[in-house]
């Protein structure tokens, strides 16, 4: 039986934290390769087991935080029908057993109306809100319309933010804060960035409570070991899911790889007993 | 501090990896605006290297012909054919200030491009030009051109594979190379502080243009036209006569196809209030927010979205805002030819067209056509669509 505290962000992360693990947050974008097929991945992602935190994209046709794969997958979806109100309820008809949260772009949520996108991110069981192009300065609105609905604002933090504004960002931050590892869009990358620790550790402290999950370029078990490793409360992992939808890859090989970046999100010792 | 609001138009809406990128920016240009050095600076380049002023032309056939006085702002004399390259020298002399040896930026008719390649080349900065696949094929001479000057065009395949994914490419390019690079946006739109800034470095059309027109006329224009793409050229020109109530100023858009068809890029006849770009103002759009595909023939005119001074100039009734179709455009760019000698740029002529088709009403008046650059790299557009092979 799955409880209401079981969908929300805090207490996940909390629970994960109490037996040593890392939240596996896993990113795909509804509507790809169309709307009826992005909700039945998007339910194999969660039944799997593995998953801690289900990312789902709201494709806007103009996302320049992302990179080739996931244009390509915000193409398909657009192509295919997938709309606002469709997103809503697909998230609605998921069987949630895990938060979900939603990342998009502003203007999504601006012709939707501010209000009326927090209410139903409430009403059809939305956890958090991840807009990728509104930075501190303008999302007021939104972070209020997310805090009557009981929606948390999930704010962005990138290597480049300073130890001031982090904190400046990150005061009063609910869900997890999104720590971009490197200086680009999202994209699968060979390898993360040398300076990711610095930067980690600057966004966990200015972080406090709220937990820090690490995304871009993370796209397999080694990457997130080695992000969790270094003290990442959460892995997400989006361009390398993402690219296997686009090969059609089955539910089975979908789920079978994020069951082995899940592992990874474990602390060493209980991965080599299971073994 | 530069204000980063029109209204309730314009803001910062940007990844937040931009964020420190911007505020650098405007922090380099709060510095640099206002200083003497720098100012001297650019107008010696102004003057040496653009060749500034631009004449203002009275067009004595076209008057005689359509019953208004026409006067022309010749920006199609400025050095590489367009008005672009007033803003990418005052960019390019900033960003050198600012410690940046490499420029990028994205160009839709390829004249920013260009303008930029040659700013890099003056002031012996490297350059790379993002530009979609579909303006690449419209445009070979002008890409050409950046090519002799050592700029590196990378060709953007993505969505519409117009001027619009050259943003969205070139803003995420600039994220990779923040430390050495800067982005010469090319119009007085997108965050802050480029509205504000392109305008300032854009406003010397108007300037000229206001002294030049009370020395030739001894007296202020009605009306001064320019065409709308992001609004550079149109803000420019505008920015001279702002505080002159009585003189009209009249903004005109890419009408393509016609309204009706869908096929165009008149913000302010189809679109609605969205952000793309950085910027929140009037933005072609379907009710849940994608960016509609926009049309026109000219393809510096062929945006979805308008700069954020527009917008609020529209609201208070400032100016207004009609728009002109790819016939009749193509129409004006023929009339200047024939008539005054003069081929405008497929842009500019949709300023030349608005001002033929309300030459009624004009009648007896003098009116500024800002002509914003010249037709040469249309000549192969116009061919097309005259059914001539070349
Ligand atoms: C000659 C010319 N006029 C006008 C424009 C439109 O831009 P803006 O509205 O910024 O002046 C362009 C853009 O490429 C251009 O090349």
């Amino acid at each position: 039986m799955i409880s209401k505290g079981d969908l929300k962000l805090s207490e996940k992360f909390d629970r994960l934290k109490a037996e040593g693990e890392g939240a596996l947050i896993a990113y795909i974008t509804l509507g790809d390769p169309s709307p009826a097929e992005s909700l039945a991945i998007a339910q194999s992602l969660i039944d799997s087991g593995a998953v801690d935190v289900l990312e789902l994209g709201v494709p806007f046709s103009d996302p320049i935080a992302d990179g080739p794969v996931i244009q390509a997958a915000v193409d398909r979806a657009l192509k295919a029908g997938m709309n606002t109100d469709l997103a809503f309820e697909i998230a609605g008809a998921l069987d949630k057993k895990v938060p979900v949260v939603y990342l998009t772009y502003y203007n999504i949520v601006l012709q939707y109306g501010i209000e009326r996108f927090a209410a139903s991110c409430s009403r059809s069981g939305v956890s958090g809100l991840i807009v990728a192009d509104l930075p501190h300065e303008e999302s007021g609105e939104v972070r209020a319309a997310c805090a009557r609905h009981g929606v948390d604002y999930i704010n962005i933090v990138t290597p480049n933010t300073s130890e001031a504004r982090m904190r400046k960002i990150l005061d009063g931050s609910s869900g997890f804060v999104y720590l971009v590892s490197t200086m680009g869009v999202t994209g699968k990358r060979k390898e993360l960035s040398q300076s990711l620790r610095p930067v980690l550790e600057r966004a966990k402290s200015a972080a406090m409570e709220t937990p820090v999950a690490v995304g871009f370029g993370i796209s397999g078990p080694d990457h997130v070991g080695d992000v969790i490793g270094k003290g990442a409360d959460g892995a997400i992992v989006g361009s390398a899911i993402v690219d296997m939808i686009a090969k059609g890859a089955s539910a089975g090989d979908i789920k079978e790889f994020v069951t082995v970046l899940k592992q990874a999100t474990k602390p060493v010792t209980a991965f080599a007993e299971k073994k | 501090m530069i204000e980063s609001r029109y209204g309730e138009y314009g803001g910062t809406y940007v990844p937040e990896m931009l964020v420190p990128a911007l505020q650098d920016v405007a922090a380099g240009y709060e510095k640099y605006r206002n200083d003497p050095g720098f100012r001297a600076e650019l107008d010696d380049y102004l003057k040496q290297f653009v060749g500034r002023p631009t004449p203002l032309t009275l067009s004595r056939n076209m008057s005689r012909k359509y019953g208004f006085k026409l006067y022309l702002k010749r920006e199609d004399q400025a050095f590489t054919g367009a008005h672009k390259i007033n803003n990418t020298i005052g960019q390019a002399l900033l960003a050198k200030r600012m410690g940046k040896t490499r420029l990028i930026a994205e160009t839709g008719a390829g004249q920013h491009g260009v303008a930029t390649a040659t700013a890099a080349r003056a002031l012996g900065m490297d350059c790379t030009i993002f530009m979609g696949e579909v303006d690449i094929e419209r445009q070979k001479m002008n890409v050409f051109r950046m090519r002799l000057l050592g700029a590196e065009v990378v060709a953007v395949k993505n969505g519409t594979r117009t001027l619009k994914d050259a943003i969205s490419e070139a803003m995420r390019s600039w994220v990779t190379c923040l430390d050495d690079t800067h982005y010469l946006f090319g119009t007085a739109y997108g965050p802050h502080p480029f509205p504000a800034m392109v305008k300032d470095f854009q406003s010397v059309i108007g300037r000229e243009a206001r002294a030049q027109i009370l020395e030739q006329e001894g007296d202020l224009p009605a009306c001064v036209v320019a065409c709308v793409g992001g609004g550079s050229n149109a803000i420019g020109i505008f920015s001279g006569f702002l505080k002159d109530e009585a003189v009209r100023l009249v903004g005109v858009e890419a009408g393509g196809c016609g309204i009706d068809s869908g096929k165009h890029a008149a913000r302010f006849q189809g679109g609605s209030k969205g952000v793309l770009h950085g910027s929140y103002t009037y933005v072609l759009q379907d009710k849940y927010g994608q960016i509609s595909d926009t049309h026109s023939v000219s393809a510096g005119l062929d945006y979805a979205a308008v700069g954020p001074e527009h917008s609020m100039l529209r609201d208070i009734g400032r100016a207004e805002y009609s728009y002109a179709t790819d016939d009749e455009a193509l129409h004006a760019f023929r009339e200047l030819g024939m008539v005054e000698g003069i081929l405008p740029a497929l842009e500019s002529s949709h300023a030349v067209a608005w001002a033929i088709k309300n030459a009624e009403e004009l009648k007896g008046k003098t009116v500024i056509v800002n002509l914003s650059g010249r037709g040469d790299k249309d000549v192969y557009t116009v061919a097309k669509h005259m059914g001539v092979d070349i």
